[in-house]
């Protein structure tokens, strides 16, 4: 990873002095930010430091990579966590609903609406949300990101737009997975068997059904929820939200290594943290896999 | 980078469709700004975060936003046409042999912790920049020293007559006067101690937000505050400041111009700025090192049809560097578009048809990929093929330093003097000039204008040499850009300026 970061080209130095500056500013720099040492170097330098905790100072703003990505931390946290709730929300009645009536008008519909949120971009999505609740209607502010714990009410109305834009995206991605997962329980024999013994839809439904379409939904879950976790860079710079998204796609663009190196750790460290969720929850939703 | 690209596009075509779908009546928002607005704050909508405020440290255009209205230097450009005038010195002279240059400052000024300020905290200053070889030390070139004459009075010394000292150290706020020992008491990438108009209360991945400098010398500011607020997305920020949770942005693309000039809740401005966009070829490469090939381009190119599809109207064509209406600015212009006359040239030359070129781009700056494409196809029919590559900035740089390019487009931005339009670009070997021209005439007169004291005389000299630096083709100059901003209607005492400085200190809200 450390040498991937460092094998894409460009100067962080350079593109921090801009265009004008002498041959000393240059050289100046390269030694305070520590680049004139040998890479290997540089590794094992940043390596034993991050195994402390520390992952170095950045380039571009001289702040520690820790405080850059605890203040951002908390508004990354809020939108995936309310796009989650929002993709659920969509993904579990609309899956759900066209799995129990296949090829019906409800399904159609349904099949109409996700394929929208997979195929729509973000970006677009986000712009006329602006531009028709924040412009014509005025309801909401464009963008920006307040605290819960400063103002909940504004907290509530900036995040409204943006969970909504990267919750119908995962919604769309996830309603497919609850609808073939569904139909697969429904088609099963121990479904068959359950009906023949008398047990009542509703039963069935919730006991035979669910539970086992229940599986896939959590892991695609997961993987919806740590994407959205590593930052959603497209709605993060639409609505102005001060997610690590944005921290990543400037430290790409700065080339600002060490913020770079810990959002990428940071990444490495949600998707795992999330898998091994994902993996506890499976034995608590299926006993086989207890044994 | 291309996702940027694809934003900006995206808000063209959704603006479109609000466009259609009958928008334009005013809208009333109960929504307040939230934040630090309502009590008399002016909300500015910014394109970027500073990436840090220490002035003597960054290159950065959103830092300096900010930075303008809590720093002060000695002198500052004015307004209207960016001469320099009296800011923390009141007035300067310079000796008979021009060598040294005497400032006195102004009395009763003090930075923003409470303390006064006064000839030490200059020389502190500049030191700082000169010592640490920090961002702006090559304006220094030609000092020798800076010294404390009395506290009111401070004396440089120069190696060789430099007209244009004042340019250099009052241009923008990279020369700001910090109070003596200010690095080591405070930590100048988060905070800020300076004298200007407005302090720095706080500064977060959202917005910076400023407060009015009670004791400011130039007496307090009518606002309570300033707080800049980053929204990278234009369609975002125009509709911000349509509905009044802003109340300034510099947030505007060119290609809505138009559509914004009848809008009633905004008030646009676009006035010609100081910067220029150009075309290098690389004199290392055949077969552009030949010079009938580059006037071949320089004579296929038609400025004003590239100036149109990159900026929508908001430039004007140039040949040369320096903008119409400027002291220094030269009316030489021999190139006439016409492919006919080219494909004569490129005849001339016996260079084998066809050519290819690689044209260097950068999606940063996405005017250099439209105008690269109209480039593109006025080149084709006289048989140059041109090849647009667009490549991140970082890459940018990096292949513009090695020499790793036929050809590129790039702007020079914030240019004062007419040294900052020539001087490091043309001399041969000079910081700036990547492409290689090497001209002993050139170099002559260059050098000549930038110790030259009369200015009737400098004028003179820069434009003996802009001739040959066209003809040669060492720039193919293209145009000079508008600044474009947009306000609330009634917000008044806000000057927008051709050097793209923002500075509240005088502004009222509606």
């Amino acid at each position: 990873m450390f040498g991937l970061v460092h094998l894409v080209p460009g100067d962080p130095v350079r593109l921090a002095l801009g265009t004008r500056f002498s041959q000393e500013s240059y050289d100046a720099l390269r030694e305070r930010s520590g680049l004139d040492q040998p890479l290997v170097e540089q590794f094992f330098g940043w390596f034993g430091r991050a195994l402390t905790g520390d992952l170095g100072v950045s380039f571009r703003s001289g702040e520690t990579v820790t405080s850059q990505i605890a203040e951002r931390l908390p508004a990354t946290l809020t939108l995936a966590f309310a796009s989650i709730l929002v993709a659920l929300l969509i993904a579990v009645p609309l899956g759900t609903v066209s799995a129990l009536r296949p090829r019906s008008l409800v399904d159609r519909v349904a099949t109409v609406i996700s394929q929208f949120g997979i195929s729509v971009p973000d970006f677009w999505m986000g712009i006329v949300l602006i531009l028709v609740f924040a412009g014509t209607l005025g309801w909401l502010p464009s963008g920006g990101y307040v605290p819960l714990t400063e103002d909940p009410g504004a907290w509530l109305q900036r995040l409204l737009m943006p969970a909504l834009v990267t919750g119908v995206v995962s919604g769309s991605v996830i309603t497919r997975f609850v609808r073939s997962s569904v139909l697969e329980a429904l088609g099963a024999d121990h479904v068959r068997t359950a009906q023949a013994k008398g047990l009542g839809t509703r039963q069935v439904f919730t006991w035979h059904v669910l539970r086992n379409a229940l599986l896939p939904l959590v892991t695609v879950t997961g993987v919806q929820l740590a994407y959205l976790l590593s930052g959603v860079v497209v709605v993060e710079i639409v609505f102005s939200w001060p997610g690590l998204g944005q921290l990543a796609l400037q430290a790409v663009q700065a080339r600002d290594y060490p913020v770079l190196q810990g959002a990428i750790l940071l990444f490495a460290l949600v998707f795992l943290v999330i898998n091994l969720v994902v993996d506890l929850l499976y034995s608590a939703i299926d006993p086989r896999i207890r044994r | 980078m291309r996702t940027t690209r694809l934003i900006s596009l995206g808000a063209v075509g959704a603006l479109a469709l609000s466009a259609c779908s009958g928008g334009g009546e005013s809208v009333d928002t109960g929504v307040d700004g939230g934040g630090g607005g309502g009590d008399n704050t002016l909300v500015a909508a910014v394109g970027a975060q500073p990436d840090q405020l220490d002035p003597h440290a960054t290159s950065a255009y959103p830092s300096f936003q900010v930075l303008e209205n809590v720093y002060d230097t000695l002198v500052v450009p004015s307004p209207d046409d960016l001469t320099m005038v009296p800011s923390l010195a009141e007035s300067w002279e310079t000796s008979e042999d021009g060598l040294t240059w005497t400032f006195t400052l102004r009395e009763g000024v003090t930075f923003h912790d409470g303390s006064e300020f006064d000839a030490a905290d200059v020389v502190y200053s500049y030191n700082r920049i000169m010592d640490e070889d920090l961002q702006n030390a090559y304006r220094f070139e030609n000092v020798e020293s800076v010294e404390a004459v009395d506290p009111q009075t401070v004396e440089i010394t120069v190696s060789q007559p430099t007209p244009n000292l004042p340019a250099l150290i009052g241009g923008f706020k990279g020369m700001a006067i910090l109070p003596e020992g200010a690095a080591e008491e405070y930590d100048l990438k988060t905070e800020a101690v300076g004298t200007g108009p407005f302090t720095l209360e706080s500064f977060d991945a959202s917005s910076t937000q400023l407060a009015a400098y009670e004791d400011y010398w130039g007496g307090a500011p009518e606002l309570a505050g300033v707080e800049f607020r980053y929204i990278t997305e234009p369609a975002a920020a125009l509709t911000a400041l349509e509905n009044g949770e802003v109340q300034w942005t510099d947030n505007v693309p060119p290609q809505q111009i138009e559509s914004l000039q009848g809008n009633e809740d905004v008030q646009l401005e676009s006035i010609p700025s100081v910067d220029y966009w150009y075309m290098s070829m690389n004199f290392a490469r055949e077969p552009f090192a030949d010079p009938l090939v580059r006037q071949a381009i320089a004579t296929a190119i038609d400025r004003e049809s590239v100036t149109e599809a990159a900026r929508f109207g908001a430039a004007q064509a140039n040949q040369t560097a320096i903008p119409e209406g400027n002291f220094f600015a030269s009316d030489y212009a021999p190139f006439e578009a016409d492919a006919e006359a080219a494909r004569q040239l490129l005849e001339e030359s016996g260079v084998a048809l066809p050519i290819e070129m690689g044209l260097m781009v950068t999606d940063e700056f996405p005017e250099t990929v439209t105008a690269a494409q109209v480039i593109a196809s006025q080149l084709e029919p006289i048989g140059i093929t041109v090849d647009v590559q667009t490549v991140d900035f970082a890459t940018w740089l990096d292949r513009q330093a090695q020499g790793d390019f036929d050809a590129f487009m790039l702007g020079w931005l914030g240019n004062l003097d007419p040294f900052d339009y020539y001087h490091s670009q043309h001399i041969t070997d000079g910081v700036n000039n990547y492409q290689g021209y090497s001209n002993p005439e050139v170099d002559r007169l260059l050098q000549a204008a930038s110790s030259e004291t009369d200015r009737d005389t400098r004028k003179e000299l820069y434009n003996e040499a802009v001739r040959m630096i066209v003809d040669d083709v060492s720039y193919l100059y293209l145009y000079n850009p508008n600044v474009v901003q947009a306000w609330a209607p009634g917000l008044t005492g806000y000057t927008i300026r051709p050097d793209k400085a923002i500075n509240f200190e005088d502004v009222e809200l509606p």
